[in-house]
């Protein structure tokens, strides 16, 4: 008996290997702390939501093999906004490629200052008038929000 | 033997090269006008989802990165190209992925003129490979204190 593997065997090897090889690795920079996690996170692509929030980080989401679909990444990138204790991510952008997708967003928490409603005054095209700005982004009480910390990576196999 | 230590020591070069990985991590900034600003240490305050039309626009800030970077590399990499406008506010303007497609290169050794004499060929025998390149953009902002109280009322 020859030791020898034939070549159907090395096919089956490998096509046992290409099953459900895939991953969508999610990343974030915070601008500040992370809060406790969140139950859902909602994903605004084109408009920015209504109600007020500050900013919190950009999440971004990797995925290749069998992981490199819109659906892949964009659920890992809501995944990651709620351990970071987000409430939605905004400006989400989608690429996808022949073997790899990316999505990025900017992940936001809710705020209790009503001062901002309606849409931002970058999009509507006036520029916010004194002590009427738009209770979006910007540092925190304690400090600007700076450079950003890398928050713990997050991976998914299949 | 000669050959051989030659080949030895490309081997190792080659196997250092991969371990080492390929980061393409690039960034520049446009200053808007001639003025010479000195670069600024300290915190910068980030707008990543709207502009808030304040303070004076320095100059654009653009990182990019390869298949190995993320934004782990190329904000941080945006923020000191901000302070180096002399800016403590950063605008992000755009943020996303392109995939290229790209042909290896690659070395082909072959022997013309019999055993003894061989040369070596570049060229792109390969299939092409997918490479993604992520590109964040922005502006740098001086703001005063008063406006950045002014636009940052949402945080806690």
């Amino acid at each position: 008996m020859s030791a020898r593997r034939s070549p159907a065997c090395w096919a089956l090897v490998l096509a046992l290997a290409g099953v459900g090889c895939g991953s969508v690795e999610a990343r974030t920079v915070a601008f500040r702390a992370p809060g406790a996690p969140t139950g859902r996170a909602d994903l605004y692509v084109g408009k920015v939501p209504e109600r007020a929030y500050y900013e919190v980080g950009l999440v971004q989401a990797v995925g290749t093999g069998t992981g490199a679909d819109e659906a892949s990444v964009l659920h890992a990138l809501r995944l990651r906004a709620q351990r970071m204790g987000c409430d939605a991510v905004v400006r989400v952008g989608v690429e996808l490629g022949q073997t790899a997708a990316h999505a990025i967003g900017v992940c936001v928490r809710w705020s209790e200052v009503e001062a901002a409603r309606g849409a931002p005054a970058a999009e509507k095209g006036d520029a916010p008038a004194a002590g009427e700005g738009p209770a979006r982004g910007g540092p925190p009480a304690e400090g600007p929000a700076v450079g950003g910390a890398p928050v713990a990576d997050e991976q998914e196999r299949r | 033997m000669a050959r051989r230590v030659l080949r030895k020591l490309s081997i190792a070069a080659v196997a250092l090269n991969a371990l080492a990985g390929c980061s393409d991590l690039s960034s520049y900034s446009v200053p808007h006008d001639a003025a010479r600003r000195s670069p600024r240490q300290g915190p910068v305050a980030v707008f990543a989802s709207y502009d808030p039309r304040v303070g004076r626009e320095l100059g654009a800030v653009v990182a990019r990165g390869g298949s190995d970077d993320d934004v782990r590399e190329l904000f941080p990499e945006l923020v000191r190209k901000v302070q180096e406008l002399g800016g403590n506010a950063l605008v992000i303007d755009s943020m996303g992925a392109r995939f290229d497609l790209v042909s290896p290169w690659a070395t082909t050794a072959y022997a013309p003129y019999g055993c003894g004499l061989s040369c070596t060929r570049w060229g792109a025998p390969q299939p092409p490979l997918e490479v993604m390149t992520v590109e964040l953009r922005g502006r740098a902002l001086l703001v005063s204190p008063d406006e950045l109280a002014r636009v940052e009322r949402g945080a806690p």
